[in-house]
């Protein structure tokens, strides 16, 4: 019907079922004669037939036909980042009942995608959508992959650059699970202002964004950190700052969560499991 | 070596054999596809030519693989339809052992032992290359000589056809992918799962002469691009495996398709893999289990099966076991307590 969104290897129309009626999303791969079916449309066609959730979009088909690859996916209205454009006050901040409820459902589909032994590996605003009913499911699984698989390849060039986890970017190459959490931790402070926490311009820049905010660490505060390949001895050190102070909307108990999702150190930060139980959680269970 | 094969219900014609569908009795079971005539035609040869002699692998053993019929197989011949190569004296009850070689005859080699290290993903390459095409090869022998001694003159042709079997061995060509590819050890493994997953979920494939060569390339195409964070583009793949891009392209299609694109190595049993693959899309919950529990057990049968065979340069075991542990079947029978080698392979729980 219209188009909804172009990607660097698919364009997205909205559809209809004609048997049902129903909204679909179509997703088109173009194939490439070089390179067969592209690793991102095995990997995302791989995992979204494995993973059927409530908060994760589902994948209804897969049409092959001689030149393309056609993803029909369960229609959603929006992306989060568009729903905070309209939805949002004048910067973009959503209401505080509303943070809460897309948190549960982003941590709700995390969590089975990690039970599942899948990292996503790209969360962000973008690939969160968002219905009419106010369901967020997760979407875009074209970085994802399943973990456990002992390989000695490991990329960093995943997740984009904003919500990327600070052991990626100092070049961690057995990065786990906290790899998303560190996304959804990002992804709470930019709900409740409206403007991205950690807008870095590379790698570095990134990296000092994140240390400026949640000081530079060192061997004392994560052990080990001097091992990873991108550590440099001669980072700027910056102590920690309040987190309250630069998020003064927050509520108590969203400040806590969020502060256990940006642990710098991996191990430290909250599982989706645990953060799921979390006191800020409370009314929904 | 003892392989042990059950035979399973029956209907029809061609014979296959596949690793694992039932790896917890760690026997090699034997089913039956459906004989039919070709759907395929003009199916293309493995390019040998393309494979110069400066591709040669060092391999650390001998090839023993002279066995692999370089001379003309069987024709197949499309038009002498199956319809009455129905086996009666299959009894659908019974499970016989067929043995493969002496088992109980020790290796007469008195060939050296290597020790595997006990995580596959610090096995040398080149040793897992020589383990994995040794339980290859083994498929494609029973495959093929079952084809044989039942007199079946079809086998229902397939895309991984080849005319006639490719002038390369299983281990060399196994060897030049790994190497000119950069396949990584559980790209490798995968494969071997693979076997498994598109036998039990097609069951017209077969492993066998004249299928081999095109299903490992196409399985380590997919396992790398769907796996793996580095990979190779198709055109690179193709090269190695010497065969023409676009064919690469339409078998890696015909792969997923068939295994209706899950590819992430699951722990699986017969019945889950067949109903999955009839079921629209996917309504299946598959029981997930551990990926590396998966190919750990892949890695570990592999060296119990054939680490240790006759006539070999190299016997392989498993670090921290005897050899008369690990590789030889010798004692082993029906009753070997399988669950007693196994697999330290909780370390990540």
């Amino acid at each position: 019907m219209e188009k909804l969104g172009e990607g660097t290897y698919a364009t997205v129309y909205k559809g209809r079922n004609k048997t049902n009626g129903t909204l679909v999303a179509l997703k088109e791969i173009r194939l490439d004669s070089e390179e067969g079916t592209p690793s991102t449309a095995i990997r995302e066609i791989s995992l979204m037939k494995e993973l059927k959730h409530d908060n994760i979009v589902d994948l209804y088909d897969v049409i092959h036909t001689e030149n393309k690859l056609t993803l029909v996916f369960e229609y959603m209205d929006q992306d989060l980042k568009k729903y905070m454009d309209t939805h949002g006050d004048s910067s973009g901040a959503l209401e505080p009942q509303v943070i809460k409820s897309f948190m549960f459902q982003l941590l709700k589909g995390v969590m089975f995608c990690h039970d599942n032994r899948v990292l996503h590996r790209d969360l962000k605003p973008q690939n969160l959508l968002i219905n009419s009913k106010g369901e967020l499911k997760l979407g875009d699984f074209g970085l994802g992959r399943a973990f456990g698989i002992p390989v000695n390849t490991f990329s960093h060039e995943v997740v984009t650059l904003w919500y990327r986890a600070p052991d990626v970017l100092l070049g961690s190459n057995n990065y786990s699970t906290g790899i998303d959490m560190w996304s959804c931790g990002c992804i709470l402070a930019e709900m409740v202002t409206g403007k991205p926490l950690f807008p870095g311009e590379s790698n570095e820049s990134q990296l000092t964004k994140i240390f400026r905010l949640m000081g530079t660490p060192n061997e004392h505060t994560w052990p080990g950190v001097s091992n990873y390949p991108h550590y440099k001895a001669d980072f700027p050190v910056y102590v920690p700052q309040d987190l309250g102070t630069i998020l003064p909307k927050i509520e108590p108990l969203a400040l806590n969560l969020l502060t256990n999702l940006l642990q710098l150190r991996p191990e430290a930060r909250i599982s989706a499991r645990q953060a799921l139980q979390h006191p800020y959680f409370r009314e929904y269970v | 070596m003892s392989l042990h094969i059950q035979q399973s219900p029956n209907v029809d014609g061609s014979v296959r054999f596949c690793l694992a569908s039932n790896w917890s009795s760690y026997n090699l079971t034997k089913s039956k596809s459906e004989t039919n005539v070709s759907e395929i035609s003009g199916i293309g040869r493995i390019d040998s030519d393309n494979i110069t002699a400066q591709d040669q692998l060092k391999i650390t053993r001998l090839d023993k693989s002279s066995n692999f019929s370089r001379e003309p197989t069987k024709r197949l011949s499309v038009a002498n339809r199956g319809t009455s190569i129905l086996e009666p004296e299959m009894d659908n009850s019974t499970s016989e052992v067929f043995s493969v070689s002496d088992p109980s005859s020790p290796s007469k080699t008195g060939a050296p032992s290597i020790v595997l290290p006990a995580e596959f993903i610090h096995c040398p390459r080149d040793h897992l290359v020589v383990l994995l095409a040794r339980i290859l090869q083994s498929l494609v022998d029973m495959n093929d000589s079952m084809t044989e001694s039942k007199e079946i003159h079809t086998q229902k042709l397939t895309r991984f056809h080849s005319r006639a079997p490719p002038n390369i061995s299983i281990e060399h060509y196994l060897g030049r992918l790994a190497q000119y590819s950069y396949l990584e050890n559980a790209i490798l493994l995968t494969a071997v799962y693979y076997i498994d997953l598109l036998s039990l979920s097609y069951p017209v494939f077969s492993l066998n002469s004249l299928t081999v060569h095109r299903f490992l390339l196409t399985a380590t195409t997919i396992a790398a691009k769907g796996l793996c964070d580095s990979f190779c583009s198709n055109t690179h793949y193709a090269k190695v495996g010497g065969i023409h891009v676009s064919e690469l392209n339409i078998l890696e299609v015909e792969f997923l398709n068939k295994v209706n694109w899950r590819i992430v190595p699951r722990d699986f049993n017969h019945e889950t893999v067949c109903i999955r693959s009839a079921s629209p899309v996917s309504e299946i919950r598959l029981s997930v289990s551990a990926t590396n529990d998966v190919l750990d057990m892949y890695y570990y049968r592999t060296i119990m099966l054939v680490g240790r065979i006759d006539d070999v340069a190299v016997n392989y075991c498993l670090a921290g076991r005897s050899s008369s542990e690990t590789g030889s079947l010798k004692r082993t029978g029906n009753e070997m307590d399988w669950s007693s080698c196994s697999l330290s392979s909780k370390r990540n729980r």
